[in-house]
């Protein structure tokens, strides 16, 4: 069942006493409505975001629910690594005596929690107030991630806008259903600029303002007499804080990257101010300095797999609650399975800020789902702590600015969002989405760098050779993508490859406001590397 | 052949009709759910919906399922490969209120899945074949257009001359009945105690309200007709060339949509699956490199999954290859399948039925109706240099 809670439809009623029923797409911060029957997905037709239409992702979303990866029973990893299978009260009696067992050692600051966008918003609160109980100040999620408290507009507003300004993003791949809202604008004479270093799907039809990575809001100058659009891409590239200063007053809305990402925030589960995100909380971890760790449907290794690794390896005691197998739940010493979005109850709020109830649809193979899990750890272990309401992230810090490309170091490189969701779980677990993201896999398995065609003409690299990119603190070498979308001088990385080239060219740093880690676009030179 | 005779039926006697089909546990119909119409399984004839246009999804789903699989296969403990086929013995079901576009649609699918292509024996595919036997379509004359349909531009509806089992069109005392197969006559026989041939003015009032429904179309009348072919014309002759199509790709997210939901398409990909032999778990994955999952399975299965000629991972060839490597150009080739006569002489009619389904799930608006205008307008006006990348010759542009 779905239901529209708030939001200027107000609601249309439960879909009930029928075989088909209705729900939320789980992927993007869209929430398109969903219909399923006789084990398919498909798009509900009166409903106000998705109005007959989805993405791939969606039209294969009932995948899911019976996905090579979902999770059905407990696992518990013994010394030697092998996982062996284990209830789920046992596991949890485990969990409990684990947690407490670290607390009285170390303290409530060794612990650390991360909840997920793609759970309900008051699954995230349980999770915030389990951490609360903790005492832990250390509660975040690498869903947050280059999220921007802009106001809320509606997707009416871009369809009805007569000037939009979308900055650094493409809508088409990662949040369709504002691509067919731009299309509409465009037909009703809107005048749609885009501004970024990679040509929009919808550029040929609009007009396309290039500029190198994380450059872009020099090309905007909080001008904007329209409704500008801007999603993940800035936050990432350190220029987060920038833009809510210089867009805040603006009519701006923020595309959200997860189901949820809304709730998430308005659940207040991201760090206090003596806390640390979920980057930091990971480092801590692989330096010792948090020894258990409790992760309710996040993924860090979809970003960082090596820090992951390490900082598994280091950890006294990690729990993972999740309904699918991620790489990061085959390293926790204990996995506890989830139930799927469709499989409960609660709401999540999308990117207009628009409020759904969800109901169950299928029943959860297990009966627990994640907030059931936080709200037994609570009861359990909570006695160390009172409720913590953060204030606000300050988004204040000053921007990282970018490098400037000059003779020695002629490109700038950065991360390729259009493969964003490439890397996901949720695309690994459908068969249908993971069909069509493996491409990329196939045709490029350790990734890629992305040059337009007369850059690597001139740089003198072939498609598809070997090409070492060199920055002035180190090099990595990557195979060459052409992308006839690409602005000259500007290259880019899969997102998958984040921590790995921004590791090896010294581009991965901490917006310190935001508390999330940064690609910061960063110089570099190029060369054919020997095959 | 049985003699046409038109037959008549009294509302009443029509939900006796169904009742006994829904009591026999044959009955499909659309149902209404929220706002949303879909045809499904009819335990009570009240659950039957009356007030619709059409369904989302095409009733196609009955012979075409999102994935269905075409055989299992096991290692014995004995190192011997047991191969199981599927059970073809499908139950009989009678699918009412179907509309004549989706009719249509399933006559196009019947072309190619049952071998009838160039009107040579080409060998038919089984699962289809026993379903689409199964299947007796009854379908019912549209009196209301929706603002999307368009079959009076592609001899899809709003009746039809043949395709259907039963064609219903209400009256204003009762229903006309016409009978279009062999199939149709043997269920009038199980009915014909609640049936009887109807009067002249019975289909002297079917010819009246089909005059008037087809007034009623609200964007597409027929003189829309001239676009579509128009279009048709220009996508054969490949007189659309390629700025055309990449600014028609610029606004296509490959969301797979348009062919999903598109009465006529019948793209497919065939995989195997690794799951249980009881399939306790039911989880499947994919048995082929790259996969992911952890291998736990011991039983195969090699399942039948619609696919979409706009995906990127359509195209894909061993080896890296796209030899369309863009939207624009996956773009042109879906119209090109839709709506050039090279296809029209191999299925007889076009890939098109009107039903306008892409048009309202196509996330780029590039529906059919949307692209034919498109077309024309490139043709006709002094947009074409522009968009065709060519001067058209004097003649040519009189499409």
């Amino acid at each position: 069942m779905v239901r529209y809670v708030g939001g200027k439809e107000g609601s249309i009623g439960h879909l009930n006493n029928t075989d088909l029923r209705a729900t939320v797409c789980p992927y993007c911060g869209l929430g398109c409505g969903i219909g399923v029957w006789d084990g398919s997905a498909f798009p509900l037709e009166h409903h106000p975001v998705s109005q007959g239409g989805l993405f791939l992702r969606g039209w294969a979303s009932a995948e899911l629910l019976k996905s090579p990866l979902r999770l059905v029973r407990g696992q518990i990893r013994d010394p030697s690594g092998r996982k062996q299978s284990v209830s789920i009260e046992d596991g949890l009696r485990l969990a409990v005596e684990k947690i407490r067992e670290i607390k009285q050692r170390y303290g409530p600051e060794s612990l650390a929690v991360l909840a997920s966008a793609r759970l309900t918003t008051e699954e995230i609160a349980l999770i915030k107030k389990l951490a609360d109980s903790l005492g832990t100040p250390h509660r975040d999620s690498f869903q947050r991630l280059g999220f921007l408290p802009f106001s809320y507009h509606y997707l009416d507003d871009v369809e009805a806008a007569q000037e939009i300004t979308v900055i650094a993003t493409d809508p088409a791949p990662r949040h369709p259903q504002v691509h067919r809202r731009l299309v509409r604008a465009y037909y009703h004479g809107c005048r749609i600029r885009f501004v970024g270093c990679r040509q929009a799907a919808l550029s040929p039809l609009t007009t396309f303002v290039g500029t190198p990575p994380g450059w872009e809001l020099d090309r905007v100058n909080g001008k904007g007499s329209g409704l500008t659009l801007l999603s993940s891409e800035v936050g990432l590239q350190g220029q987060g804080a920038r833009a809510w200063n210089v867009l805040n007053r603006e009519r701006t809305l923020f595309l959200t990257d997860y189901v949820n990402q809304r709730g998430l925030m308005e659940a207040r589960c991201y760090p206090t101010r003596d806390g640390m995100g979920a980057f930091e909380i990971l480092r801590a971890a692989r330096d010792g300095r948090i020894k258990a760790l409790l992760i309710f449907g996040d993924d860090p290794s979809e970003f960082f797999p090596s820090l992951t690794e390490e900082a598994f390896a280091r950890l006294e005691w990690s729990v993972v609650v999740d309904h699918v197998q991620t790489k990061t739940s085959d390293r926790a010493h204990l996995t506890l399975p989830g139930s799927f979005l469709w499989e409960k109850e609660g709401t999540v709020c999308n990117t207009e800020g628009r409020v759904q109830q969800v109901g169950p649809i299928e029943k959860s193979p297990t009966g627990w789902t994640e907030g059931q899990i936080a709200l037994f750890l609570t009861d359990q272990l909570g006695n160390g702590g009172n409720e913590v309401t953060p204030p606000p992230l300050p988004y204040s810090s000053s921007s990282v600015i970018p490098d400037t490309p000059d003779q020695d170091f002629p490109f700038l490189i950065s991360l390729d969002f259009s493969t964003f969701w490439n890397n996901h779980i949720y695309c690994h677990a459908a068969v249908s989405v993971w069909r069509e993201v493996r491409s990329e896999k196939a045709d490029f398995p350790d990734g890629y760098l992305a040059i337009n065609a007369e850059d690597a003409q001139a740089a003198g690299l072939r498609p598809f050779t070997l090409a070492i990119v060199e920055s002035r603190e180190g090099k990595i070498t990557l195979r060459v993508r052409l992308d006839g979308r690409l602005g000259k001088g500007s290259v880019l990385i899969p997102v998958s490859l984040w921590e790995k080239v921004g590791a090896a060219l010294g581009a991965l740093s901490v917006d310190p406001s935001l508390k999330i880690p940064i690609f910061r676009p960063t110089a570099v030179r190029l060369q054919q590397a020997r095959q | 052949m049985t003699e046409q005779v038109n037959m008549w039926i009294s509302r009443t006697n029509l939900m006796e009709i169904l009742t006994r089909w829904s009591q026999d546990g044959m009955l499909i119909a659309p149902k209404r759910a929220g706002g949303e119409v879909f045809f499904a399984p009819i335990d009570n004839v009240e659950e039957i919906c009356w007030d619709y246009v059409n369904s989302l999804i095409s009733p196609k789903q009955f012979l075409l399922p999102e994935g269905e699989t075409l055989l299992s296969y096991e290692r014995t403990d004995e190192g011997e490969w047991v191969i199981n086929t599927p059970n073809l013995d499908v139950p009989e079901k009678i699918v009412f209120g179907i509309r004549s576009c989706d009719v249509a649609g399933i006559a196009y699918l019947d072309q190619f899945l049952l071998g009838r292509m160039f009107d040579r024996k080409i060998p038919p595919d089984p699962l289809y074949k026993r379903r689409r036997e199964r299947l007796t379509l009854i379908s019912v004359v549209c009196q209301k257009p929706g603002s999307t349909c368009m079959c009076v531009c592609c001899d899809g509806g709003p009746a039809l001359k043949a395709g259907y089992d039963w064609q219903l069109t209400e009256l204003s005392e009762g229903w006309l009945v016409e009978v279009g197969t062999e199939k149709g006559w043997a269920l009038m026989e199980t009915v014909k105690a609640l049936v009887e041939p109807a009067e002249t003015e019975a289909v002297t009032e079917k010819e009246e309200r089909l005059a008037k429904v087809i007034e009623n179309f609200q964007h597409y009348s027929p003189h829309h007709r001239v676009p579509t072919m128009a279009a048709s014309r220009g996508v054969s002759r490949s007189l659309v060339k390629e700025p055309f199509w990449d600014l028609i790709g610029a606004r296509c997210v490959e969301c797979g949509g348009c062919s999903y939901l598109c009465p006529t398409c019948f793209c497919f990909n065939c995989v195997d699956l690794l799951t249980d032999p009881d399939g306790s778990t039911g989880q499947e994955e994919p048995f082929c490199p790259l996969a992911p999952g952890q291998g736990a399975g011991t039983c195969y299965k090699r399942v039948r999954f619609r696919d979409n000629c706009i995906l990127e991972g359509f195209v894909r060839q061993a080896g890296g290859i796209y030899p369309r490597r863009n939207t624009g150009e996956r773009c042109r080739n879906r119209f090109f399948h839709k709506l050039s006569w090279q296809f029209f002489q191999r299925m007889h009619r076009l890939g098109c039925t009107g039903c306008g389904r892409c048009v309202k799930t196509c996330l780029g608006e590039i529906g059919m109706s949307q692209v034919a205008t498109e077309i024309t307008d490139a043709l006709t006006s002094g947009r074409k240099v522009a968009l065709t990348g060519q001067r058209v010759g004097k003649g040519e542009a009189h499409v």
